[in-house]
């Protein structure tokens, strides 16, 4: 009894020591040694999450903003279908230019824009995306970031290579529409806010 | 009671599901992270053409094609080519095309230089359309 009494007393004494072995944030050391130095710790750990952003338009830098702009161009009667390219009106820039960006921090990202199909009128009518011409300038990115080319119910992809080292990408442009208006077409509205394939779907991928 | 319980756990899981389909809705811009492998978003913009409906009514050497109402009545009146060609243009559908009128000869106004064999008819041509 005695004996299990002092072996366990032993035991609780060896633990208690080991505890205080361990590094520590502060050491206290005396002696007769010249420099006399001591040292503690401290660790640091950064976590950086990996995020993809797209942005077309009205946005919100890092954030989700639900408003899509919708570019309209209003065609005079005059120039239907005479080759005259007509300007929009819209977009976040306005003139029917948008602001474009595309960031993300873990490798090459693919950019792609898809249509559902040609504008059409609701009438049987359509205009195809061929007719729509996008002139793409510098923002605040040397390089400008390119815009995949439109296609009637497609998707086209284009990869944008990282900017700085092998995964960060930071890209953006200012993109400007206008309808080149090759063809006469029959009289009517053609596209809008999310109908008669109107709508224009730019969507990032990262691995 | 039990019933009770699960009729509320069923309308909370309802009202979480219409919650990540709000998370779903179409945006200007999307800011997506994600631990596992591949991440991706996507922006969405719309485009509207309007085209107005035109008709246009002349001679097939003009080069001009003017905003004008969809009746349009024009008179020949070319002494080279009184009877054409003309040129119909439209884009909203069938076309009504004839000849109004022909006027009776007309002599030429007193004082005037015109000659007897500058007499010329008047046609009157109309173009109507939906």
């Amino acid at each position: 009894m005695t004996n299990k009494f002092y072996a366990s007393a032993v035991m609780l004494a060896a633990a208690a020591s080991f505890s205080t072995a361990a590094q520590s944030e502060s050491r206290f050391v005396t002696g007769t040694a010249s420099p006399l130095t001591a040292s503690a710790n401290l660790d640091f750990t950064v976590t950086i999450p990996k995020f993809v952003y797209v942005r077309i338009g009205t946005g919100t830098n890092a954030a989700n903003n639900t408003n899509v702009d919708n570019v309209v161009f209003t065609v005079p009667a005059a120039n239907v279908g005479d080759g005259t390219a007509v300007a929009g009106t819209g977009g976040d820039l306005t003139g029917g230019q948008v602001t474009a960006r595309v960031t993300g921090n873990n490798g090459t990202i693919a950019f792609s824009s898809t249509t559902l199909g040609p504008l059409n009128n609701g009438a049987g009518d359509t205009i195809s995306w061929g007719q729509m011409a996008v002139a793409v300038t510098a923002n605040t990115t040397a390089t400008a970031l390119a815009h995949p080319t439109l296609l009637d119910g497609a998707t086209t992809s284009i990869n944008l290579t990282p900017t700085s080292g092998t995964k960060v990408t930071n890209l953006d442009a200012r993109w400007t529409y206008s309808y080149r208006n090759q063809n006469i077409v029959p009289a009517g509205t053609y596209g809008g806010v999310n109908t008669q394939n109107g709508r224009v779907t730019y969507a990032v991928s990262m691995p | 009671m039990r019933a009770w319980a699960v009729s509320t756990i069923r309308g909370f899981s309802a009202l979480c599901a219409l919650a990540l389909l709000a998370e779903t809705a179409q945006a200007g811009s999307r800011f997506e992270t994600s631990a596992s492998s591949g991440a991706k978003a996507a922006a969405h913009l719309d485009f509207t053409i309007v085209i107005p409906e035109v008709v246009y009514l002349g001679s097939a050497r003009a080069a001009d094609e003017k905003d004008i109402p969809a009746q349009l009545t024009m008179q020949a009146n070319d002494r080279a080519k009184p009877d054409g060609p003309y040129r119909v243009l439209t884009n909203g559908g069938t076309l009504a095309f004839a000849q109004s009128r022909v006027a009776p000869m007309q002599p030429p106004e007193i004082g005037s230089t015109s000659g007897m064999s500058e007499i010329l008819p008047i046609r009157a041509y109309v173009v109507a359309m939906p």
